[in-house]
C-alpha cells in the first residue's frame, strides 16, 4: 500500500466519519443532546438499503434507506427527546444510551453473521491515481461528502433554518421569545442528521468494505471521538474531527508492521486515542466554545 | 485590624465587542449599605458576578482589605468572607431547606469524602453543630415550618428567602445581595429590610444591595452608585442621587414618580 | 422507612435480617450463591457509579476500566509464581491481592481525576468510553499480564487461613460442606453492606450536600463556596475506589477474567443499573444491579416453556438488553426516580395509612 492509496482511505474514511460526526453536532446544537445511537442510525439507513436493493433497485434503496433513517430520527426526536426537554443533560445522554441499546441489538440480530451487499453500480471498480488503486467507492464518497458539506454550509449560513438554528443553540430562551419555532429546526435538523448519517453508513459498506456486517456499528461510533475533538458545538469542528480522525486510522492500518509494538488493532482504538490527547490540550475540542465564567 | 474596604477600580468586561462594565469605580465602607442601582440590562449583574469571580474583567482591579480578588475562584471568594445570593437562585433544587442552607455552611466545614463516609465521630459532632446554626437561621427567616421541603416544590419568595439564608450562613463579611426581594410582597420586604438595616449591619455586616425597589433602596442605603450601560453616571447618599439629573434621566423620569 | 417502621421494630428487623445473612448457605443452592454473590460483586460497583453519575451528574463509562485493574491486579498478585514465565504471578496471600487491586483502580482512578473533573459532562462521558476501549486494547496485548484474549484463571481467594474454594477438609457447618460459594457468600455481603453504608454515610454529610449542588450547576456550587473541580475529582476517585473492588469480586465471582469482559457493553449494563435503580440512591443501584443481572435468568426460566423463545432467534441475551434498555428510556421518561422513587412511594402510601392523622406540614400554595 503506497502513501497515495493512504491518503486517499484517510480522506474517505474521513468523509464518512465527517457525515456522521456533523449530525452528532447538527443535534447537539439544535436539541442540546448527545445522541450515542446515531451511530445506530447510519447502520439502519445502510441496513434498510441492503435489504430493499432488490425491489427498488439500487437508488430506490437509497432513498429508502435515507427516509427510514430519517424517520427514525424524526421519531426519537418526537416521542422522547421533546418529552425530556427539561431533563438534565446527562439523563438525555444516557436515554440516547439506552436506545443505542435497543437499536444496535435489533440490528445485530437481524444482520447476524451475515455480510449484506448492497450493490452499488459502481461494484468494486477501481482506477488507478499516482501508482495507486483506488475503488471507485472510495472517490465517490469524497466527492458526494464534499458536494454534499458545500450545500450544508451554505443552507446553516444562509437559509432561514440555518440562521434560525445557529440563534438557538446561541440562546435557546431568547430565541424562543423572538418567536423562532423550536421545533420546526427541531424536525428539520433530526431529518437531515438521520439523512447524513445514512449516507455514510451506505458508503461505509461499499469498496474495499465487502458489504454491511454487524461490525459496522463499532465502526460508526468512532464519529464521536471525531466530533468531540472538533468541538460539540462546532461544525467545522465536525468536519475536521472527521478527517483527522479518518486519516490517522488509514495511517495506522497501513503502518500497521511498523507499529506493532503498539499492538495489533490499533486502527480500532487510535480514534480514542486522538481524542484523549485533544482533550488533555483543550477539554472543548479544537474549536469548542471556551466558556467565560470559571467554577 | 482594620474592618476591610472593598475597592472597586477601573473594572471594565467586555464580551466580544460587547461593554458590560466600562472603567467602573466605587468605594464600599466597612459596615455600611450599599446599593447599585440603574435600569435593566445596565449591568448590575455583570457587576456582582465580577466581584464574585463568576465573571473575569478583562481590566480593572478588585481589592477587599489588603487582597485582590480579580484572579480568585468564586469559592475562594466565598472562603475570604463574602457571601452573595442569586437572582436566578443558586439552590439544589432536589434538596431540602435545611441542606441548602447547610451547604452555606460548606466552607466554615471539614468534612470530607473519607471522614464522612467512614461516619467519624469527629464528622457527626461538625454536622450536628452546624445543623443547629442552620436551625437558628431558619427560624430567624421564618423558614422553619417547611424545613424539610424539596426547595423546588416551594413558591419564588421563599426560595429567594432560603437563598438569603444560604448567604448568610457562610457567615460572610461582605454579603452581595442581587435583588434579594424580587417576587416578596411588602410585608416580607420591609421584614428583610429591617433584618440588614437593624440587626445585621450593626453586628458588622457589610452590605452591597443591587435591588429595583427604589423605596427600599432610599431607605436602606447609606451609599448609592448608579450605572448605566456599564457605566457610573452618579454616585452619592440616597438625598443626593436623588436631585441628580443625570439620574433622572437615565431613568427617563420613572425614578421621580417612585421617588 | 424510618417512618415507617419506628423505635425497636427497626432492631428485630436488622437482627432477623443478619441472622438470614448467615444462614443463607445451609439452604440456598450453588446456583443461588453464584448468582447472588455476582449481583453482590456488581452492586459494588454500582454504588460507585451512581455517586458520581447519579448524584454529582458526572456521566462516566469507565467502570470497567477501573473493575479490570482492580481484577488483573489481584490476579497477578495472588497467581502462583510462574517459573516459565508466561502468566505473571507473584504469589502473595489474596487479602494482599484484594487489597492492592482496590489500591490499583484508586491510584489510577487519582490520576485521571484531574482530567476528568475539567471536562463537562458529556465530553467525560466521551472520554471515559476512550479509556475502556485503549484498556481493552492494551490490555488484550499484554499476555504476560493478562493472559491476552483468552485470560487466566482467579486464584482463589483465602483469610484466616480458610480457602475460598475446594479443600480437602472442608469446614461442615449443619451439615454443609462450606466451599468457595459458601464463603464467597458472606465476603459479598459484607463488601455490600460497608460499600452501602459508606455511600449513604457520605451522601448524608457535606461531602453528598456538594455533590447535589455540583450537579444543579457548577456555578451556583463555586459561589457558594464549593471547589468544584476538587470535587468532581475526588468523586471519581471514590467511584474507582468502588470499581476496584467490585472487579477483585467479579472475578472471584467468575473464577477467571479475560479482558473482552470489561467492554462497552459491561459499562452499558452498570449505566442501566443506575437508572433503574434511580440516579443517585445507594439502594437503588443495588436493586438495579439485582435487576439487571437476574434478567437473563429470570427471562430464560419465564420463556422456556414459550416455542418461540427458546429456539435461537431471539435468545435471553437479546431479550435482556431490549428489555434493560427499554427500561432506561421508560424509567428516565416516566419515573426518573427510579425503583427507589417506586420503593418510597409505597412506604410513604403504607406510614400514611398508618398514621392517619397527618401530622406532617403540607408545603405552602405555589405562587408563580
Amino acid at each position: 500500500m503506497n502513501l497515495m492509496s493512504t491518503v486517499i482511505a484517510g480522506l474517505s474514511l474521513g468523509a464518512i466519519y465527517a457525515l456522521v460526526a456533523l449530525g452528532i453536532v447538527i443535534l447537539y446544537k439544535a436539541s442540546e443532546v448527545l445522541n450515542f445511537a446515531h451511530g445506530t442510525i447510519a447502520v439502519l439507513g445502510a441496513y434498510v438499503t441492503a435489504r430493499t436493493v432488490d425491489i427498488l433497485g439500487f437508488f430506490g434503496a437509497v432513498v429508502a434507506g435515507v427516509l427510514a433513517a430519517a424517520l427514525t430520527a424524526l421519531l426519537i426526536e418526537r416521542l422522547l427527546v421533546r418529552k425530556m426537554a427539561n431533563a438534565p443533560v446527562v439523563s438525555l445522554a444516557i436515554m440516547t444510551i439506552g436506545l443505542e441499546v435497543i437499536l444496535n441489538t435489533e440490528l445485530t440480530r437481524q444482520i447476524g453473521v451475515d455480510i449484506l451487499e448492497l450493490h452499488q453500480p459502481w461494484g468494486t471498480e477501481a482506477i488507478e491515481i499516482f501508482g495507486a488503486l483506488v475503488p471507485w467507492n472510495r472517490i465517490l464518497t469524497i466527492v458526494f461528502t464534499f458536494v454534499i458539506v458545500l450545500i450544508f454550509l451554505a443552507a446553516f449560513r444562509f437559509s432561514s433554518w440555518g440562521v434560525s438554528m445557529r440563534a438557538a443553540a446561541e440562546d435557546r430562551e431568547a430565541a424562543e421569545i423572538v418567536g423562532l419555532k423550536l421545533n420546526r429546526i427541531a424536525i428539520v435538523s433530526w431529518a437531515t442528521a438521520g439523512g447524513l448519517a445514512a449516507m455514510a453508513g451506505i458508503f461505509l459498506t461499499g469498496a474495499p468494505s465487502a458489504g454491511l456486517t454487524s461490525s459496522l456499528a463499532v465502526i460508526a461510533l468512532r464519529a464521536f471521538p471525531a466530533a468531540i475533538i472538533g468541538g460539540l458545538d462546532s461544525v467545522a469542528g465536525a468536519l475536521v474531527g472527521g478527517l483527522i480522525i479518518g486519516m490517522v486510522e488509514a495511517f495506522a492500518i497501513t503502518f500497521q508492521p511498523e507499529l506493532s509494538f503498539l499492538g495489533l488493532g490499533l486502527g480500532d482504538v487510535i480514534a480514542y486515542l486522538v481524542m484523549f490527547l485533544v482533550l488533555l490540550v483543550r477539554p472543548q475540542g479544537l474549536f469548542g466554545r471556551k466558556e467565560v465564567v470559571r467554577a | 485590624m482594620s474592618t476591610p474596604k472593598l475597592r472597586v477600580d477601573g473594572v471594565t468586561l467586555r464580551f466580544g465587542a460587547v461593554r458590560a462594565l466600562n472603567d467602573v469605580s466605587f468605594t464600599v465602607e466597612p459596615g455600611t449599605i450599599h446599593s447599585i442601582i440603574g435600569p435593566n440590562g445596565a449591568g448590575k449583574s455583570s457587576l456582582l458576578n465580577v466581584l464574585s469571580g463568576v465573571y473575569r474583567a478583562q481590566s480593572g482591579s478588585v481589592t477587599w482589605g489588603e487582597k485582590s480578588l480579580m484572579r480568585m475562584r468564586p469559592d475562594q471568594i466565598t472562603k475570604a468572607g463574602m457571601g452573595r445570593s442569586f437572582q436566578n437562585l443558586g439552590l439544589s433544587g432536589s434538596q431540602s431547606i435545611a441542606d441548602n442552607i447547610m451547604l452555606g455552611r460548606h466552607t466554615l466545614m471539614k468534612t470530607g469524602f473519607f471522614t464522612g463516609g467512614l461516619g467519624l465521630p469527629r464528622a457527626r459532632g461538625e454536622e450536628r453543630y452546624h445543623r443547629a446554626r442552620v436551625m437558628e437561621i431558619a427560624d430567624f427567616l421564618e423558614l422553619r415550618e417547611w424545613i424539610d421541603f424539596p426547595v423546588s416544590e416551594l413558591p419564588y419568595g421563599l426560595q429567594k428567602r432560603v437563598d438569603l439564608g444560604r448567604a448568610l450562613a457562610t457567615e460572610p463579611e461582605l454579603l452581595l445581595l442581587d435583588e434579594p426581594v424580587a417576587g416578596m410582597n411588602s410585608g416580607e420586604k420591609r421584614a428583610i429590610g429591617e433584618m440588614l438595616k437593624t440587626l445585621l449591619v450593626p453586628m458588622g455586616l457589610t452590605v452591597l444591595l443591587v435591588e429595583h425597589d427604589m423605596e427600599m433602596v432610599m431607605s436602606l442605603s447609606d451609599r448609592i452608585t448608579v450605572i448605566d450601560f456599564g457605566t457610573v453616571i452618579a454616585e452619592g447618599t440616597p438625598d443626593e442621587v436623588r436631585a441628580n439629573p443625570a439620574v433622572i434621566g437615565a431613568y427617563l423620569g420613572n425614578v421621580e414618580d417612585e421617588l | 422507612m424510618r417512618n415507617f417502621i419506628s423505635g425497636p421494630a427497626r432492631w428485630v428487623v436488622l437482627a432477623a435480617a443478619v441472622v438470614v445473612a448467615l444462614i443463607a448457605p445451609l439452604y440456598l443452592t450453588a446456583f443461588w450463591l453464584q448468582l447472588l454473590f455476582s449481583i453482590s460483586a456488581i452492586a459494588v460497583g454500582a454504588i460507585g457509579l451512581t455517586l458520581l453519575t447519579g448524584t454529582a451528574g458526572q456521566l462516566s463509562l469507565a467502570n470497567p476500566f477501573f473493575m479490570v485493574m482492580g481484577a488483573l491486579t489481584y490476579v497477578v498478585m495472588s497467581s502462583p509464581v510462574d517459573e516459565t514465565g508466561k502468566l505473571i504471578g507473584f504469589g502473595l496471600p489474596p487479602i494482599v491481592g484484594m487489597i492492592s487491586g482496590v489500591a490499583v483502580a484508586g491510584i489510577t482512578g487519582l490520576i485521571f481525576s484531574p482530567i476528568a473533573s475539567r471536562l463537562s459532562g458529556i465530553y467525560l462521558g466521551m472520554a471515559s468510553l476512550g479509556l475502556v476501549f485503549l484498556s481493552l486494547h492494551i490490555l488484550n496485548n499484554v499476555t504476560p499480564v493478562t493472559g491476552g484474549y483468552n485470560g487466566r484463571r482467579t486464584p482463589n481467594f483465602e483469610i484466616f487461613g480458610i480457602v475460598f474454594g475446594r479443600s480437602e477438609n472442608p469446614i461442615v457447618i449443619g451439615g454443609v460442606p462450606f466451599g468457595r460459594l459458601e464463603w464467597l457468600w458472606y465476603l459479598g455481603i459484607i463488601c455490600v453492606v460497608l460499600g452501602y453504608i459508606f455511600a449513604k454515610n457520605i451522601l448524608r454529610s457535606r461531602p453528598g450536600r456538594a455533590l447535589r449542588l455540583i450537579a444543579a450547576g457548577d456555578l451556583p456550587a463555586s459561589v457558594a463556596g464549593v471547589h468544584v473541580a476538587g470535587y468532581k475529582a475526588r468523586i471519581f476517585f471514590v467511584s474507582s475506589l468502588y470499581a476496584g473492588l467490585s472487579g477483585v469480586l467479579f472475578a472471584l465471582s467468575i473464577g477467571s477474567i479475560a479482558p473482552q469482559t470489561f467492554d462497552l457493553a459491561l459499562a452499558l449494563q452498570f449505566l442501566a443499573m443506575i437508572v433503574i435503580g434511580g440516579l443517585g440512591s445507594v439502594g437503588g443501584a443495588v436493586a438495579g444491579a439485582a435487576f439487571v443481572m437476574s434478567l437473563p435468568i429470570l427471562l430464560q426460566s419465564a420463556l422456556s416453556n414459550i416455542p418461540l423463545f427458546s429456539g435461537g432467534a431471539l435468545t435471553t441475551a437479546y431479550l435482556s438488553k431490549y428489555v434493560y434498555g427499554a427500561a432506561i428510556i421508560l424509567v428516565l421518561l416516566f419515573k426518573p426516580s427510579g425503583l427507589a422513587g417506586m420503593w418510597d412511594s409505597l412506604i410513604t402510601r403504607l406510614a400514611r395509612r398508618k398514621n392517619s392523622s397527618s401530622n406532617t406540614a403540607v408545603p405552602p400554595h405555589q405562587r408563580k
